[in-house]
């Protein structure tokens, strides 16, 4: 009697483990989205430069088609500033000379910049990070205006960039429309255009457009604290991505179609983790896993305090052409990075110049990274 | 209770939650920001000297896996699709990322200039190619398995005179619940139908600037008058490389101005299709006939009532000219209509050549 009832235990537990392997089959997929609609958008790239004619066209639509949607949105300016004069710098190493010869630090920065959007039923929007989007821009400003069913754009006010120049992220978070609590919903999708008109030579332009990449909500509860993923019921959206994946050109490697010009990634990395309330930093760990095309491997390891934004063969090094990024030393020309935020998730988005000579570039295209695996563990967003 | 019926019941149990768990929890979808089982570009071209693309693949997995290609070759003569296919087969290692320039191909050769294990032999497209690029992955007796170990990327560049390269990713289909079918007789239909594979997505959405409105950040900058079109590829989810015969979809187009003005037509895609948007519906699209400046629109395939409809893939690119002629041009996928397995499309199968 013992011994059957062990083995009808026995196949209980093989039933359990059965099942376990099932449901961690199941959570093999990461799941944040640059192709569906979501709950929050984030957009790792704004930069804008009005000496250099740099700008980034942001759009924003509400899929759903009978109701308005609202998002309560942050640019995060991650410029730099001179501990002395307080003047943009863009590295560490820039130097902060006063006109008397006094030097300061240039000083890694963190300003968070809220505002809100609302969209009418299926209404799409447009701005420049530059120009922002005002009150007689707005399509339907006002209730009684020509959006149906009574709904208009009122509420919505988007600041210009606030330095130029300027490199920061930009987080949109669905929220009730009338008020401004997280909600559910997944119906915002968005993208974004960094374009440029540069006047060497004769003048050209350039532009790379990317999607901007959705956390889809599963049950938010209308607090200030945004929890993405992490096990035992209490995750509000979706988890960020555990491994991210960029296939890219080695910087230096010969443009396989012009045989001339010369390719540059450019790799802008965010946290899924943001606080906005406090605007308290917590800096993480990007670990770089790089494999050439002879399946040879390197690694690297840097910090991300709020934003990283490099070209990819200075991650690991001050000098490009010492790099594991550069295709002299990498030996091939096209390669894959995968990227472990260690303790925190990671969301990015690529931009591949070609460059002829010095900057600026010639062209360049922006793309959205690969991912591969859910996190674990949460990751937070807190907003006011 | 003996051993043996311990053990089924506990094997019966498990098959029972199992089920409700898969039937109750999403399975991938199609996607272009994670690996799959079949990757499909749905633009790739030779043109010169105005364009050429180089693909990048990259196997994710930690083992070597195979894959069987075909260029699709979708431009028309005399207002037909050629439906030409050329097929390949390639190996990577694990991890291994591999490029090639379309217009050239890889030939496997150790001594050559381009440096990397070389994935196999690959042709090259000929001049005027205009069209796609599926791989499905398969084992290495070429039956087609699951995995979802595959991702990769297009730029599309010019060959001279250097303006707008752009870059999109691959669009990936993972396995389904059930994953591909063994049987050596079926082996090759890949079907599209959430068990086998990811069914195909309802539809699309693209956020798009009015055909020929000028584009805020380029007359922002001081160099306008600008001018804006976007370039629109489709490639439907079916595909038949036994017998060639070319997939046909009808595609529903609602386009939404900034102020919820709605505007509807209709297109079809046969074989495969690019377009512009003034192209779509008497070029009701066009700025000097649109509402607002920008707009957002959403593309549907349709089929008659009570027939599941065949899905559609695609990708845009989207050209920008400023006042003194420059232009750049930034590809972007598009987004996918519906977010539940239930909105998927069911009735796509891609048919392998027989080897």
């Amino acid at each position: 009697m013992l011994t059957s009832k062990r083995e009808g235990f026995m196949g209980a537990v093989l039933a359990l483990a059965l099942l376990c392997l099932l449901a961690s089959a199941q959570q093999a997929q990461a799941t944040t989205y640059s192709d569906r609609g979501s709950g929050i958008l984030v957009w790792p790239k704004i930069v804008a430069n009005a000496d250099n004619g740099v700008d980034t066209l942001i759009q924003i639509a509400n899929i759903d088609q009978a109701n308005p949607v609202a998002a309560h949105c942050f640019y995060v300016n991650a410029n730099s500033h001179c501990s002395n004069t307080g003047a943009v710098c863009q590295a560490p190493g820039d130097e902060c000379i006063e006109p008397g010869g006094f030097r300061g630090a240039c000083v890694p920065d963190w300003i968070e910049i809220d505002f809100n959007v609302v969209l009418t039923q299926d209404q799409p929007l447009a701005w420049s990070a530059l120009g922002g989007l005002r009150g007689s821009d707005l399509p339907c400003p006002s209730p009684g205006g020509p959006c149906k069913d009574g709904q208009s754009n009122a509420g919505t006010r988007v600041p210009p960039v606030p330095e130029s120049p300027f490199i920061g992220e930009l987080k949109c978070v669905q929220v009730d429309v009338n008020d401004r609590r997280p909600i559910g919903g997944n119906n915002l999708v968005g993208n974004a255009t960094v374009e440029g008109v540069f006047l060497a030579g004769e003048g050209y332009v350039a532009a790379g457009k990317y999607n901007a990449v959705g956390i889809r909500a599963l049950a938010p509860n209308a607090d200030g604290e945004l929890i993405i993923g992490g096990g035992g019921g209490v995750a509000e959206y979706e988890p960020c991505a555990e491994i991210l994946v960029l296939n890219h050109l080695f910087d230096g490697a010969e443009d396989p179609i012009s045989l001339s010009l010369t390719a540059r990634t450019e790799l802008t990395l965010v946290p899924c983790s943001e606080d906005f309330l406090t605007q308290r930093l917590s800096p993480l760990t990007a670990q770089f896993l790089v494999y050439n095309e002879f399946e040879q491997r390197f690694s690297t390891s840097r910090q991300v305090p709020c934003l990283l934004d490099s070209q990819l063969s200075l991650i690991d090094t001050t000098q490009a052409e010492r790099s594991i990024f550069n295709a002299a030393v990498s030996g091939t020309v096209a390669g894959q990075t995968r990227i472990r935020g260690v303790n925190g998730g990671l969301i990015g988005a690529a931009v591949l110049n070609y460059d002829e000579g010095p900057l600026p570039p010639i062209g360049i295209a922006a793309y959205n990274l690969h991912q591969t695996a859910d996190r674990t563990e949460s990751d937070r967003i807190r907003i006011p | 209770m003996s051993k043996e019926k311990g053990l089924r019941i506990g094997c019966a149990a498990a098959l029972l939650v199992g089920m409700a768990l898969v039937s109750g929890t999403a399975h991938a979808r199609v996607s272009t920001e994670r690996p799959g089982s079949i990757l499909i570009f749905p633009k790739v071209t030779n043109v010169p000297p105005a364009q050429d693309t180089v693909i990048q693949i990259t196997n994710t997995s930690n083992v070597t896996r195979h894959a069987r290609c075909f260029y699709v070759n979708g431009a028309t003569l005399n207002g037909v699709p050629l439906w030409q296919i050329t097929d390949f087969e390639i190996w990577l290692t694990k991890q291994q990322p591999t490029h090639w320039l379309a217009s050239q191909g890889r030939p496997v050769n150790p001594a050559d200039s381009i440096a990397g294990l070389d994935p196999g032999a690959i042709p090259p497209i000929p001049p005027g190619f205009t069209g796609g690029l599926v791989c499905a992955q398969v084992d290495d007796s070429g039956v087609p398995e699951g995995g979802n170990s595959l991702k990769g990327e297009a730029t599309l560049g010019a060959v001279s005179g250097v303006i707008g390269v752009s870059k999109y990713n691959a669009v990936a289909i993972p396995t389904g619940t059930a994953g591909p079918d063994t049987d050596a007789l079926t082996a090759n239909q890949l079907l599209l139908d959430d068990v086998e594979y990811s069914g195909c997505p309802a539809g699309a959405h693209l956020n798009f600037t009015a055909e020929g409105e000028s584009d805020d950040v380029i007359d922002g900058l001081g160099n306008g008058p600008s001018a804006v079109s976007t370039n629109l590829t489709f490639i439907p989810c079916s595909m038949d490389f036994e017998r060639l015969i070319a997939s046909r979809v009808t595609l529903s187009i609602i386009a939404v101005d900034e102020m919820e003005g709605q505007l509807s037509t209709s297109t079809s895609v046969d074989c495969w299709r690019q377009l512009t948007l003034d192209e779509i519906g008497s070029g009701i699209l066009e700025a000097v006939n649109y509402e607002t400046r920008h707009g957002y629109v959403r593309f549907t395939s349709t089929a008659d009532p009570g027939v599941t409809p065949d899905g559609v893939l695609g990708v845009a690119n989207v050209l920008r000219s400023d006042a003194n002629g420059n232009t750049a041009t930034a590809a972007t996928n598009l987004h996918f209509l519906g977010n539940t397995n239930s909105t998927n499309l069911d009735a796509g199968v891609i048919t392998l050549s027989g080897e």
